[in-house]
């Protein structure tokens, strides 16, 4: 069974002198900074996830347009807000959802933020452009 | 006496002013990179601020507000009480719904989504946001197409609320 080494303690055994900065203080010594690779998973979630919801209310309002069964239909909830009502229903829960799955997945992680916010990015832009007038209503089924 | 659409509307239009002041208060201090212990708690309640109030600005504009205008007139009834009806009723001012109402209600809905983002990353994540400026500056795109989104939606809505008929709101627009 393998033990972790214990601080400054070479593979060998030998023990070795502290690390120090040029000022000469043990760096173990000073105001500890919060580490370069602190878990970001969370924050990568909460991104990807709001990102998500965009892109799922556009492409719910892209959908809506092109099957009156779901515009006139399965997506109104409140008969005085009509199918607006089950788009944010929907956007809402499957973002709350999707938040809660990936926080449990990468949440105590440390990820390649660069890379989820690329993607978010791209969720929020499909979800901005889906929500326009002139693009939505290139799928109108009337 | 003001009647309960017309408490609904000023509800809303009170939420979207709350709105803005928040937001300014939020980027005002999230493109900064170090901030006093004030700016950071500056930072963190406008940020909050903004997401709970773009979900009670989203929620009372498609519960409450939504419906007076989507109301249809019955058969044989003027259209000066049903702004999409009246609208629609009228070529000249068709689009004002067609793309004008249509981008306002959809596009609105965004908002809450990303701002609760912006306030999670800002209250949870303070250390990653002053110490990696490509973090700092992915939230505050964010922060920003959230208000880019709200400003679309609060404008056509202002303008809607002229150019429809509204007088079931006794002229308080």
């Amino acid at each position: 069974v393998s033990r972790p080494l214990s601080r400054n303690r070479n593979e060998s055994g030998a023990v070795e002198a502290p690390e120090t900065n040029r000022s000469g203080t043990p760096a173990h010594l000073e105001t500890p900074a919060e580490p370069d690779r602190a878990p970001n998973g969370s924050l990568a979630a909460a991104l990807v996830s709001a990102g998500l919801a965009c892109a799922v209310f556009g492409l719910l309002v892209m959908v809506s347009e092109r099957f009156e069964a779901l515009g006139e239909g399965a997506l109104v909830m409140s008969e005085g807000v009509g199918a607006l009502s089950g788009k944010a229903v929907v956007a809402t829960v499957v973002y709350l959802a999707v938040w809660v799955v990936l926080h449990r997945r990468v949440g105590r992680r440390t990820v390649d933020l660069a890379g989820w916010l690329r993607a978010t990015g791209i969720l929020v832009a499909v979800g901005l452009l889906a929500t326009f007038p002139p693009v939505f209503q290139l799928f109108a089924s009337h | 006496m003001v009647t309960s659409m017309q408490m609904y509307l000023l509800i809303h239009i009170g939420l979207g002013v709350l709105f803005i002041h928040a937001f300014a208060g939020g980027m005002a201090t999230l493109l900064r990179e170090r901030l006093t212990p004030l700016g950071e708690r500056i930072r963190s309640v406008s940020v909050v601020g903004v997401a709970a109030v773009a979900w009670a600005t989203a929620i009372t504009g498609t519960w409450l507000v939504y419906p007076g205008y989507r109301a249809e007139p019955p058969s044989g009834a003027s259209t000066e009480d049903f702004p999409k009806a009246a609208l629609l009723a009228d070529p000249g001012t068709a689009l004002w719904h067609d793309f004008g109402m249509e981008w306002k209600e959809h596009v609105a809905w965004l908002v809450p989504f990303l701002a609760t983002a912006v306030a999670y990353a800002v209250v949870r994540h303070r250390g990653l946001i002053a110490r990696d400026v490509r973090v700092r500056r992915g939230v505050a795109g964010l922060f920003f197409v959230a208000f880019g989104a709200a400003v679309v939606a609060a404008g056509l809505g202002a303008v809607i609320n002229k150019v429809a008929p509204n007088d079931f709101l006794g002229g308080i627009l």
